[in-house]
Order: structure tokens, then C-alpha cells, then sequence
């Protein structure tokens, strides 16, 4: 008998008796076909505890839209299918799809528990759901669900399996909770942004990935502090005149030959080569050989800001360029050759469709295989899995081979018993099962590879509508000359929808990209100029400026939908609630005061009157002064902030824009942190 | 055939078959720690010192010579071309320079011996920058006795060959100054690396390693296909830049540093066999000895249709040295991998 629940009007809520006798908070889930409603109201309990026989495969210890696991005698990939709402399951053996379990939220990682438990991160619901396999060919049940910081994206379980780890991207945070009773030992706030998670071997350290931001962090898991480290993640040319010259540079300062003020001038130059990073999505452990975690992630020249080119960024040379850095999991440091900027060699700079494979500029999800020492980067935008030697020092130099799956490859797992990885591609639904076995360099023509054995779910009772799923496939499209000339696609800036905190130079002076997801739609006009009064129209001029030859017809369509309807990271549909948070009613009525200044331009439901003003903030390279009032809406995971980045953080932004933009210099201390904090809450 | 050409379309190394280690060239099937891995320390060890550090000499008499270290003053070089000189292996090749052949074209001698320059910023006031072998390598070296920008009018030479046998191979090198105003040279030390077979790539191609105090130096082979042999260029992108051999062989160096690691990919266009219509490699005979083998259609001649088309593919050889804080010792990993879509020439 089965059972499913949905949030939504108009959904039927339907319950066994089992499921009455698990289900806790609302939430239901169970496998199965859907049957006829039983009519019973849904009850809830907040228990955790109960018996479950699944067991994970392997010890990944680690979270992805793909966790193997034994149910019984039978492998299965259980699988976070985020557009149906569901958990799916497919047989590894038959490779046949099991009837899947329809969850309260849209799931973004699934991870098995040493103790057989079934965790599932509800992102839009900001939720981990527990369930539990209470029989080999039964219903999933539900357990408890417990509530995370705002959008969790990440798993994962200390190497004793005592505690499990969550990452949340908009909470931008860390939690720890006790893996049995599945209470909060500790939260640790984090960058922008955090993804994926991994715990070094001896258990000290925890490892989280961001999306923006050039960094990884490193919370140190034994200080009762838990202190947080960043882990600046920067490329450089990796030049080897480049190296003799900082030592030459470190020994003339060593010996007085350089002033502090010549040092700090070269060490600024030499900086100015050193390239952001972002689409740190992924993490993996490496276990053969192990201490190193590796990190794709996709180094980036935005150009200079005090130079306006043709388009964004440099120009020149390639704007993005595929990395995985590797880091010491014991000292937490990055290994140099990780961080070098891979540049093509002879022939290798020609780029001719005929022969030339894209890069991975959308890294997605990562396992390493064991037996042949591989890390497994699934790549949205060329849809691709590439395989990297794990164990050198620089993975990025060393593609061994790649596969192409379905579109939107969002997960990877490697099967520790078969020398197989599977692949769930989230685009079109579809699982696909990669042989590992085999040398990586044959002549294809004679020994043309074994074909990919690809499964296509069926399909959901929930769907993404015809346009907007041809738009996602538009929005994440690499390689497409359509887009841009140099493979960028627009996911590249708008990483999950976000921003990427990046400012780019661009043909009107330096820009910070823009977040996209639950803005878009309530925009009256586009770009920091508002030159572009709809969507349509500063589509197509960004595609010219990426030497892009467009999108037309249905894709155009399709993007256009697809952005418009992007979901927030949280709810900011509604204008925000009043608060029973006294600091933040303090902030709404600074904000709202006169004095202040605020509102006079940021009103209304998305806190823009979509105007032109001048803030003094125009720098040498801006063509105009004056600058199109943005959005506050979801401004507090945005930074850095102004049309050039200038301010690293709201707090800078309060105190520093004073008499330019806004007044705050008549602000206590305490106001400014009020005035954050309701800004916080848009 | 055309030996500059053929180097010159860069038939260069067969490779395939992945991270080989030992002998077994596919992965376990079942995973068991860092198998698979060679550690350093298992590497063989021996020497390969980098240039002299200290004084040098400020001339090195005409009558002082050195063997294996021949200064020529080739003929033809012509007018204009300053005081060049040219730095060869053998009596022979002495010869054949001072004839004015021997250089970039006419019928050369094969090669065994080869020549590093040293490599510095040589107008730096850094006194304690020290310099370097320079990684590529060449069958001849060239020399001005023009001291410009300051460069010393003495410099060092480094020359390696590369000994493969049946027992194993090994590397010999030896040292000198070199004087091109008086043509004279003196060794300053010989030695000798002992290598250690790493990987065997397929079509013949093997990769090295041996390792001194703080350096693992690692060699790939050009395949040994009869005449491609000794023309065949490799590429290697080592610490940002650019290393190429002549010499059937590219020796990378990587540094063995505890908490970092060093990279360098060796490049090269593999040719793959010829395939018929039916897509099987057609017989090696006439693949091999049409008096066209190459172009026909470049030279406007009809195609034969009976003829496959030459097929060429990008691949690299990718070096790692690494060594993070829970490795026991350094590890060396050599994998291989298409560095890009096949390409085919029309016949």
C-alpha cells in the first residue's frame, strides 16, 4: 500500500498505516504507485528512531543527488530527483527503475547512513527528511524531518559516522547534528554560497566548497570554537619566469635592495595575474592515494577594471579555464600545481570544431575511483563526465578519457563493488552507467568504446513546463557558439541563478553580475545602465557581448521563461513580513525614515524605483555616473556590493556610502547592525 | 622519406593504455589502498647535477678540449651571422659541420648525444639567482661569442644520452664550459641516472623515471618506428612553459618538495594505422613503401582512392610528482589520456 503527500493546492494527502505510524511534521513519503486516497488525515511524530535495513555501499560518507545503497540483496542508486519531488531508485543489476518515493519538497542531496538511515535535503523547504527502509521491497518510511538553515545543499558523516555535516547555501552555514539523535551540536557561519562537503580521514577538519568566492573552507572540528578558515582558491599563469621573479623579488626584499612600497607594487602586479575562482560545487576525497581533497572548480579572468573592452572580460585570452585544486587535508593548503592556469600547448591552441573537445567550465559532482586512481568531474553545459588521474598534483593537466551522458548531469557515484559509476542527468531524467574497466587511450575507430548504458526515468507527475526545461537546457548550454564565442554559458556568471562575485570589465566600466533567481520577473528594466527595458532585449545584447550569435524562436522563448521563474533561494514573493524581531522592526524604521534616505529610491515591492542616479560612484573607467537603482530583494547573499564591488560587505557598504548614497553617518553602532539586519530580511 | 618533414608533421609517440604501472596495465578491479602507485623512493637514484655553481672561468685555451664536446665554426654560416659556433657529439658530426652540413637539412648522422644550455637571466644583479639547465634539447647547440646583456663569455653545457636495453636503461650525462672564441672546451664532471621503466605506452613509447636528492626526471620515448624515430618532436608544458626535443626523447624534471607536487605533460601526434573502407588497418607494407606516402594532393596529383588517408590524433602523457602530508614518500603518477578528436589527411 502507498502513499504520497504533496505541499500545493488541491494535492491529495493519503496515508497506509504504516505511514500514519511513522510520519512526523506533515511530511509523508512512501514508494509505490499511486493508489485511490484512504481518506486519513496525516499525523505526525517526531521520532527518529526505527529500523532500517538499508545500508550504503561503500563508505562515501558523503552526499550527492546519487547514493548507492543495499536494500536487502539489491543494489540500488537511490536518486534526488529534484523536478519530480521524489526520491527515485534504479537497480544497479537489472538496471531497471523502482517505483520512486514522492517527498514534501524538492530534494537536492541524498545520503545513506552508516546506521541505514536516508537523509534527504529538502532545499525549498530548508528541511532534512529521514527515512528509513523498513523492508527490501517495501515503502520507504518516513521519520522525522528536521529544520536547516535556509536552502541545504550539502552532506556529509564524520569518518566515526557519529555526526552528520550539512551545508546551507543561503543560510550560509555549516551544521553539525549528532548522526543517532539528530540534534544540533554546533553551526558555524560560512562565505557565500557553500556547497559540498568533505571530512578529512582523521576526522579534524571539515571541507566545504562554495559556488563564488574564490575559496574553500576549513572548519576545525575538534576547537570547541570551530574556527573557520578560508582557503583563498586563486589561479595563477603558473609561469616559471613568473616563479624566479617572486623569489628573486623575496630575496632582494630579504636584503634590503626593495622598499616595502616597491615590494607592495610588484606584489600587486604579480596579484593582478592571479584569476578568481567559482563553480565550486563539488568535492571528492581521495582515496588512492589518500590525505588530498580535490576541488573542481573553474579559474576565471574577468579582466581589468580600469579597462573597458569589447565585451566581459579580458578579451584576449580564455576567459575560463577548468581547474581542480588539491588540498592538503592535513594542513589544509592547496598544492601550487593545482593552482596553475592550464594553458594549451602547440596545437593544442587551435581550436577548430573539428578536433577540439570543450572544456568543463560547469563542474557539477565528483567521485574518485579507487581502483584506477580517477576523479569523475560531471560537467553541465557539455554534458560530459571526465575522468582525471586523483593522484597528481595538478588533475586539471591530466583528462584520462570522458563520457557523454544525459543533460544536466547533477550527481555521480562509483560503485565500490563493480567497476562501474553511475550518473544522474537531472535535464532529461535519464541514468547512466559508465564502465570503468579498460585502457584510456585506444584508436576509437578500431576499438570503439562500449556504448553508455543510459536509462530514461519515467515520467514525474511533476514536471517543469515545456519552455522552461528547453530554457534550463539553454541557461547551462557550454560550448554553444550561440551563447558566447569562448564556451561561457550563462550559467558561467549566474551559477544556480545567483551571481557570481565577480565584477567584469565590460564596454561601460567594471560590473558586478547580477543575481538572477526571483528577481527577474519584477524587473522594469536590465543591466546597471537600465539601457535594456526587457528581458528580450538585454538577452540579446549580453549573447553580442559574449560574441554570442544569439538565441532565437522557442530557446529565446524558453530562456526568457526559464529565468523569469527561476526560484528564489527563499521566499521573497511577498513583500517581508513585519517582524516580531525588535533589531529588525529598529532597521525597517531607519530604513523607512527620513533621515536615512533610503527609500526615496529603493521602494516598492522589489526596492527600486528602476530610476538613473548618481551616487558619486563612478570610477575612471565608467562611461556614465549614473547608475540604475538596484533591487534590494535577497541583497543580503549578494555581495560584494555597487556596480564595481567596492564593498566586501553590507556593513562596509552602511558606513562607507554615507553622503553619497543614503545617510548613516547619524547612526549608532547599533542602528547600523538593525539597518543590516532588516536588510537581511528582503 | 623526409626526416626533416616527418619531424615537421610531428609523428611522434603511440601512446595508449593509461597509468601503467609495472606491467599490468589494467586497473584492479577491486581497490586496495594505493596500489597502483610507485612511490619515489623505489625510483632508481643516481645523479644529474645542474650547472656549476661558483666562479667561472673567464677562457678556456683553444688547445684544451674535451671529449664529446666538439666547437665548430660550420661553414656557410655566412655573412652577418656574427661569431657563431656549433657544439656537436662526435668526430663526425665535427666534420660534417665544418662542411657546412649538419644543420637543418642534407643527410645527418643519427644522434645520440644531445645539449642543454644554460639557462639565466643573465643581466639580473641578483648574484644569488641561480640558473638552470634549459629544458629543451637538441641534437647541436649554437653558441656567440658576443657577450650582450651579460652573458658570460664561458658557459656551461649539458649533455645527456639516453642507453635503453635489454637490462633496464640509464642516462648519461656530462658537463663542460665552453669557450666559442677559442673553440675550447673542459668537462667539469660526468654522471650517471639509473632509470626505472614506469609505463609502457602503446606502439612502443616508454616512460621513465630516475631521481637525484630532490629532483625525479622523467622521459618519455618517442615510439620506435624506424625513421620517425630520431626526428620525432615531443613537447612537453612544464612549470608554465615550454620544453621540445629533437632527440627521440624529452627529459622533464620534476622537484620532490614534501607538501607540494610538480606537473608536466608531454604532448605529441600520435599516428594511428591506416584503415581501408572497411575500416581495417590496411597491411603495413603499403602503408609504408607508396612512393607518395605523403600528400599527393598537395603536390596536385590525383588521389589514389586506394589509398587510406593518414590519421593523426593529439595525445598527452601527464607527470605527477606530489607529496602531501600523509604520504609516506612522494609519489610519481603517469597517466595518458586523447588530447583531442582524431584528424585525418587526406591521402
Amino acid at each position: 500500500m502507498t502513499i504520497f503527500a504533496r505541499r500545493g493546492p488541491g494535492i491529495l494527502l493519503v496515508l497506509t498505516a504504516a505511514g500514519l505510524a511513522a510520519a512526523c511534521g506533515g511530511n509523508h513519503a512512501t514508494r509505490g504507485a499511486v493508489e485511490a486516497p484512504k481518506g486519513a488525515a496525516a499525523t505526525s511524530t517526531t521520532s527518529c528512531a526505527g529500523r532500517s535495513i538499508a545500508t550504503p555501499l561503500g563508505q562515501p560518507r558523503t552526499g550527492g543527488t546519487v547514493a548507492l545503497a543495499k536494500l536487502g540483496t539489491r543494489n540500488v542508486a537511490l536518486i534526488a530527483d529534484e523536478d519530480a519531488h521524489a526520491l527515485g531508485a534504479f537497480d544497479l543489476d537489472t538496471q531497471k527503475e523502482l517505483p520512486p518515493t514522492l517527498l514534501d519538497g524538492a530534494p537536492s542531496q541524498v545520503m545513506v547512513t552508516a546506521n541505514g538511515r536516508i537523509l534527504v535535503l529538502l532545499r525549498d523547504r530548508s528541511r532534512l527528511q529521514v527515512l528509513a527502509a523498513e523492508s527490501a521491497d517495501g515503502p520507504l518510511a518516513a521519520r522525522c524531518a528536521i529544520d536547516t538553515a535556509p536552502e541545504p545543499v550539502g552532506l556529509a558523516a564524520s569518518p566515526d559516522d557519529r555526526t552528520i555535516f550539512v551545508s546551507s547555501a543561503w543560510g550560509s552555514s555549516l551544521t553539525a547534528l549528532d548522526a543517532d539523535k539528530l540534534t544540533r551540536q554546533f553551526e558555524v557561519r560560512l562565505a557565500r554560497e557553500p556547497r559540498a562537503i568533505a571530512i578529512s580521514d582523521d576526522g579534524a577538519t571539515a571541507f566545504v566548497s562554495h559556488a563564488v568566492g574564490s575559496t574553500v573552507s576549513a572548519v576545525d572540528l575538534r576547537k570547541p570554537s570551530h574556527d573557520v578558515r578560508a582557503i583563498r582558491i586563486a589561479g595563477h599563469e603558473g609561469n616559471a619566469g613568473i616563479e624566479r621573479q617572486k623569489k628573486q623579488i623575496a630575496r632582494l626584499a630579504a636584503r634590503g635592495q626593495l622598499s616595502p612600497d616597491q615590494k607592495a607594487l610588484i606584489d600587486k602586479q604579480l596579484g593582478a595575474q592571479e584569476r578568481s575562482s567559482c563553480q565550486g560545487f563539488a568535492l571528492a576525497k581521495s582515496v588512492a592515494p589518500g590525505g588530498r581533497i580535490l576541488a573542481p572548480q573553474v579559474f576565471v579572468d574577468p579582466g581589468s577594471p580600469e579597462v573597458r573592452p569589447e565585451g566581459y572580460g579580458n578579451g584576449g585570452v580564455a576567459t575560463e579555464t577548468p581547474a581542480v585544486a588539491v588540498l592538503d587535508d592535513a594542513t589544509a593548503e592547496p598544492m601550487e600545481a593545482s593552482l596553475q592556469v592550464q594553458r594549451e600547448v602547440g596545437w593544442r591552441g587551435e581550436k577548430s570544431a573539428r578536433d577540439h573537445r570543450e572544456p568543463c567550465l560547469l563542474p557539477r559532482a565528483a567521485a574518485t575511483d579507487p581502483r584506477t586512481r580517477t576523479l569523475l568531474v560531471t560537467c553541465f553545459g557539455i554534458d560530459d563526465v571526465v575522468a582525471y588521474d586523483a593522484a597528481s598534483a595538478s588533475p586539471a593537466a591530466s583528462e584520462r578519457r570522458r563520457w557523454s551522458v544525459g543533460p544536466g548531469p547533477s550527481g555521480i557515484a562509483v560503485d565500490p563493488e563493480k567497476p562501474r559509476a553511475i550518473v544522474w542527468s537531472q535535464f532529461d531524467r535519464s541514468v547512466a552507467v559508465l564502465s570503468l574497466t579498460g585502457p584510456d587511450v585506444v584508436d576509437e575507430r578500431r576499438e570503439p568504446p562500449a556504448r553508455t548504458a543510459s536509462v530514461a526515468l519515467a515520467p514525474a507527475a511533476i514536471k517543469l513546463p515545456a519552455d522552461v526545461a528547453l530554457g534550463r537546457l539553454a541557461f547551462h548550454s557550454g560550448g554553444d557558439t550561440r551563447i558566447s564565442k569562448d564556451g561561457r554559458a550563462c550559467a558561467s556568471c549566474h551559477p544556480d541563478g545567483r551571481d557570481d562575485a565577480i565584477t567584469w570589465a565590460t564596454p561601460e566600466g567594471p560590473r558586478r553580475s547580477i543575481l538572477l533567481a526571483g528577481r527577474v520577473a519584477s524587473e522594469k528594466s536590465f543591466a546597471w545602465s537600465g539601457s535594456s527595458k526587457n528581458l528580450r532585449d538585454h538577452m540579446a545584447k549580453t549573447f553580442d557581448r559574449l560574441d554570442g550569435t544569439g538565441l532565437r524562436g522557442l530557446e529565446l522563448d524558453g530562456l526568457v521563461a526559464y529565468v523569469s521563474t527561476m526560484r528564489a533561494p527563499v521566499d521573497a514573493a511577498a513583500p517581508a513580513p513585519a517582524s516580531k524581531d525588535p533589531k529588525v522592526a529598529r532597521g525597517a524604521a531607519i530604513f523607512a525614515s527620513k533621515e536615512s534616505e533610503c527609500a526615496s529610491c529603493h521602494i516598492g515591492p522589489t526596492f527600486s524605483d528602476g530610476e538613473l542616479h548618481d551616487v558619486q560612484s563612478r570610477t575612471d573607467s565608467d562611461r556614465s555616473g549614473s547608475f540604475r537603482t538596484p533591487s534590494l530583494r535577497l541583497i543580503g547573499g549578494t555581495g560584494p556590493y555597487f556596480h564595481d564591488g567596492r564593498y566586501a560587505t553590507l556593513k562596509d557598504l552602511l558606513r562607507d556610502a554615507d553622503g553619497k548614497m543614503g545617510r548613516t553617518k547619524h547612526l549608532t553602532a547599533n542602528d547600523l547592525e538593525a539597518l543590516e539586519a532588516y536588510l537581511r530580511t528582503l | 622519406m623526409n626526416k626533416p618533414l616527418a619531424s615537421s608533421l610531428a609523428l611522434a609517440a603511440l601512446l595508449s593504455a593509461v597509468t601503467v604501472f609495472g606491467a599490468d596495465a589494467t586497473p584492479k578491479a577491486t581497490p586496495s589502498g594505493d596500489s597502483g602507485l610507485i612511490g619515489v623512493s623505489t625510483v632508481a637514484a643516481g645523479r644529474l647535477p645542474g650547472p656549476p655553481k661558483g666562479k667561472r672561468p673567464t677562457m678556456i685555451p683553444g688547445s684544451e678540449k674535451a671529449p664529446g664536446f666538439f666547437v665548430v665554426k660550420p661553414k656557410g654560416l655566412g655573412r652577418g651571422s656574427g661569431d657563431f659556433v656549433m657544439l656537436v657529439a662526435t668526430v663526425a658530426q665535427a666534420k660534417e659541420a665544418a662542411l657546412g652540413r649538419g644543420f637543418g637539412g642534407g643527410e645527418t648522422p643519427a644522434n645520440e648525444f644531445c645539449f642543454a644550455e644554460e639557462q639565466k637571466n643573465w643581466g639580473s644583479d641578483d648574484e644569488d639567482e641561480e640558473s638552470a639547465w634549459a629544458p629543451s634539447v637538441q641534437p647541436q647547440a649554437t653558441f656567440n661569442s658576443s657577450t650582450m646583456n651579460g652573458r658570460p663569455r664561458v658557459e656551461a653545457v649539458h649533455q645527456e644520452r639516453l642507453v635503453q636495453g635489454a637490462a633496464g636503461a640509464v642516462l648519461e650525462s656530462a658537463d663542460a664550459w665552453i669557450d666559442p672564441v677559442t673553440r675550447g672546451a673542459r668537462l667539469i664532471a660526468r654522471s650517471t641516472l639509473p632509470l626505472t621503466r614506469v609505463a609502457t605506452i602503446l606502439g612502443g613509447s616508454v616512460v621513465y623515471a630516475g631521481r637525484d636528492e630532490h629532483t625525479v626526471h622523467v622521459i618519455l620515448t618517442a615510439p620506435p618506428d624506424g625513421d620517425a624515430r630520431r626526428g620525432t618532436q615531443v613537447f612537453a608544458a612544464v612549470d608554465g612553459g615550454i620544453a621540445a626535443s629533437q632527440c627521440g626523447y624529452l627529459r622533464v624534471p620534476l622537484a620532490n618538495e614534501k607538501g607540494q607536487g610538480h606537473t608536466a605533460t608531454f604532448v605529441s601526434n600520435l599516428e594511428l594505422a591506416p584503415l581501408n573502407a572497411q575500416g581495417k588497418p590496411v597491411p603495413k607494407d603499403l602503408a609504408k613503401t607508396s612512393p607518395q606516402r605523403l600528400t599527393p594532393s598537395l603536390l596536385g596529383l590525383p588521389k589514389d582512392v586506394d589509398r587510406p588517408d593518414n590519421r593523426f590524433r593529439p595525445v598527452h602523457v601527464h607527470a605527477s610528482v606530489s607529496w602531501a602530508s600523509r604520504d609516506k614518500d612522494a609519489l610519481l603518477s603517469v597517466t595518458s589520456g586523447w588530447d583531442a578528436r582524431e584528424r585525418t589527411q587526406p591521402f
